[in-house]
């Protein structure tokens, strides 16, 4: 296992972004649909999720082909017609599931990083 | 107010995206550049005074086209096309396969740089090159067409009697055949050039991304 520890950690930390960015994206929508470009400005708010923007187009179409959401255009108050994604209630479900998941994966590696497993 | 050379600078990045989405599924190929089409829109509707530099900082925002490109046959589960190296493979394909046919075809197939459909049309389409065109002219030349025998009487001739040839019909398109034997094995040479020179194309620009990490 050595060599892969010794890894620089980037790849590492570029992999769980891209897996968390998935929901995320799918936690921005279970408010309400949004457009892909609204996403990127919420996304962008939030340090070191989105580095290169145009990365959430193939994500968003990988959501849709797996059914996650569904996608509708709507009129723009200014300029052309907007794709909107909304969440499936399979995205709701994922999400859901990612969540407590997630929740129990950052409690375990908070605590052995913090050196607090006794 | 747009910038000054706006629509130089994204129609050459969604040119480049097109360019570099070529092997992707055309539905999915549609949904990025749309999708990317759209973001520059919305984008520039909030940017009151655009400038280039501020067109500029937004595609870089977006990332590369190449990169784009990777990640969408990342999320499809898609191969990265392979990579193609120019050598001496290649060129001694490319030369040898319109005139040594036999050659030209085995160093073809030992080559990454072409794909399976490319392989067949520069297998299948020159009969066996120009080789054997050259000797199809050669055979021709020394086969008399026609044969005639001037019969004369007292030195002034009086008749001709002619034997052999070729009906008009056959001649035409015993003509038209070596044209063909001709001409197909140099176009499959320039069409194999071709997309050659779109592989390498490609070839560049992917190892122009990897210099410059995102």
């Amino acid at each position: 296992m050595l060599p892969y520890l010794c890894m620089p950690a980037d790849g590492l930390v570029t992999q769980m972004r891209k897996g968390a960015l998935a929901y995320c994206v799918l936690a921005l929508l279970s408010g309400e649909p949004r457009y892909g470009f609204e996403l990127v400005q919420v996304l962008g708010q939030v340090d070191g999720m989105l580095t290169t923007e145009g990365t959430i187009y193939p994500l968003l179409s990988r959501l849709r082909r797996e059914g996650l959401v569904e996608t509708e255009w709507r009129e723009s108050p200014s300029g052309p017609p907007r794709r909107y994604y909304a969440l499936t209630a399979q995205g709701k479900d994922a999400l859901a599931t990612f969540r407590s998941e997630w929740m129990t994966f950052r409690q375990a590696v908070d605590t052995l990083l913090q050196g607090g497993a006794s | 107010m747009t910038a000054p050379h706006a629509s130089q600078i994204i129609n050459g990045y969604l040119a480049r995206l097109s360019d570099e989405t070529k092997d992707l599924p055309s539905r999915e190929r549609g949904e990025l550049i749309d999708g990317v089409r759209e973001h520059i829109t919305e984008a520039r509707a909030v940017t009151p005074e655009e400038t280039d530099a501020d067109l500029l900082n937004l595609l870089d925002r977006l990332g590369d086209p190449a990169d784009l490109a990777e990640e969408e046959r990342q999320r499809l589960g898609m191969a990265t096309p392979r990579q193609v190296k120019l050598g001496v493979l290649e060129i001694g394909a490319l030369v040898l396969t319109p005139l040594v046919w036999p050659v030209g075809v085995i160093l073809l197939w030992a080559s990454d740089a072409w794909s399976i459909r490319d392989k067949l049309i520069g297998t299948l389409l020159p009969p066996g090159g120009l080789f054997t065109s050259a000797t199809a002219f050669f055979i021709l030349g020394l086969s008399p067409a026609q044969s005639c025998v001037v019969v004369s009487r007292n030195g002034s001739p009086v008749a001709t009697h002619c034997s052999g040839g070729l009906p008009p019909l056959a001649g035409i398109s015993l003509l038209v055949g070596l044209f063909l034997l001709l001409a197909l094995p140099i176009l499959t040479g320039i069409y194999m050039s071709i997309q050659l020179r779109r592989h390498s194309r490609r070839k560049q620009t992917a190892m122009g991304s990897m210099a410059a990490p995102a």
